[in-house]
């Protein structure tokens, strides 16, 4: 409209034109970063699970050890909802009788995240049948 | 203006380098131990001292080198004027840090005779790395701000501001990446508060960004629009946090078996005190 105004547009223009184009590109980049982010958790927002935690368990490994046996057992949050100290029992199985239990817990297991854990058995595992069940949480 | 400012100094004790550099390590010490003492008295950290990846460790060491020099170039315990100065700097800033965690941990009884050499070096390596932060740091807060080159600052380049910002980021979100509570308050919120979070961590980095534009800074000259600064200093900025948020979080064995989304709401939630360290970079040094 007035020159004056034209003169400040100029202004900016010129101010703007004086910046490198890097800090552009860097600033691109960021954006990038921080959209991803938020993008993310808005995806999860919007359509995440809110099923209730469910855990799955499975035996990782049996090693041998000095005394005994360790079973190593790897638990999967198959819900939408975080769990805190899950508890879980470990039986060892010969035919029908349970020989030995043991049991153990994980501190925290967000939505469809894994954790690993170990039990001890002084009784060989692989010469039974393990029976895996995790007994309850905490919300967290 | 620096400039006029110092031809009107009062003339100042003359100093031997020798004594000049032992006053500058005694504040180093202090800085150690002022920016540094809260880490050092978690539980988390010295845990993390045994079980962290080995691996992991060795590259944060390493990571933090170069971030060290070029904190020691906008701050560091003795004014520098040349880059080999400042790795030397950089390497005294670690050894002090050591020094300082290996006293500390000691009088805790966290460091024992007997103790596996495994588990001495990780403590001390992880609680080293905070503490050579402070060390460096300690000459802006608890120095004469007369004796600094103060051009360093006040002519910052775009890149300069961005490194700041990553040293606040990574020292602010070090103190508390590994705690518990960042997995905890992960867990606990819902994921329209991340989002919150994450608008909240970039409005008030923004907030610093602009305020900063008002204390005349040579490298955002006066009327700059709104969002030219939001592009070019915030988002980046706010990227960083999170960047080394994501970072320390894999440092200290946060990521594994995690589901992005989880991942995403912890770096987000790290983030948090990241974005506010890199926005307060600037005015701490």
């Amino acid at each position: 409209m007035s020159a004056s105004t034209e003169k400040k547009t100029a202004a900016k223009k010129s101010h703007l034109a004086d910046i490198p184009l890097v800090e552009w590109i860097i600033g691109a980049a960021g954006l990038m970063i921080v959209a991803v982010a938020v993008g993310v958790l808005v995806r999860e927002a919007v359509a995440g699970d809110k099923s209730p935690p469910d855990v799955k368990l499975t035996v990782e490994a049996i090693a041998p050890l000095r005394n005994g046996y360790l079973v190593k057992v790897r638990a999967e949050n198959e819900g939408g909802e975080a769990a805190a100290r899950v508890a879980i029992e470990v039986e060892l199985l010969n035919q029908t009788q349970v020989v030995e239990k043991t049991e153990t817990q994980f501190e925290y297991l967000p939505a469809h995240s894994t954790r690993e854990a170990g039990v001890f058995f002084t009784g060989d595992p692989r010469e039974g049948e393990l029976r895996l069940r995790a007994l309850g949480f905490e919300a967290p | 203006m620096p400039n006029a400012a110092a031809s009107n100094k009062p003339p100042r004790r003359e100093r031997s380098p020798t004594r000049q550099f032992v006053v500058g390590l005694a504040r180093a010490f202090g800085g150690a131990l002022i920016f540094s003492l809260p880490i050092f008295m978690t539980l988390e950290m010295w845990h993390l001292g045994f079980y962290a990846d080995r691996l992991r460790l060795a590259v944060l060491l390493v990571v933090m080198i170069p971030v060290l020099v070029g904190l020691s170039h906008y701050s560091g315990f003795e004014p520098t004027f040349e880059w080999r100065e400042d790795v030397v700097d950089a390497f005294v800033a670690y050894a002090v840090g050591f020094i300082a965690a290996f006293v500390v941990l000691a009088l805790f009884g966290e460091l024992r005779p007997g103790m596996p050499w495994d588990e001495i070096a990780g403590k001390l390596a992880l609680q080293a790395v905070p503490g050579s932060v402070g060390a460096l740091l300690a000459e802006s807060q608890l120095g004469i701000k007369d004796e600094q080159p103060e051009e360093d600052v006040e002519n910052c380049t775009h890149t300069g501001e961005l490194f700041l910002m990553l040293v606040g980021a990574l020292f602010l979100a070090l103190s508390v990446a590994p705690t518990e509570e960042i997995i905890l308050i992960a867990c606990r919120i819902s994921a329209v508060q991340g989002v919150a979070l994450a608008m909240v961590s970039l409005i008030v980095m923004h907030v610093f960004v602009y305020a900063m534009e008002f204390r005349g800074q040579a490298s955002i000259p006066e009327g700059t629009p709104h969002w030219s600064l939001l592009v070019r200093y915030t988002v980046p900025g706010y990227a960083l946090a999170l960047l080394s948020s994501m970072y320390l979080l894999w440092t200290f064995g946060r990521t594994e078996g995690n589901a992005p989304e989880h991942l995403a709401m912890a770096t987000v939630v790290l983030g948090f005190p990241a974005s506010i360290g890199a926005a307060a970079a600037r005015l701490m040094i």
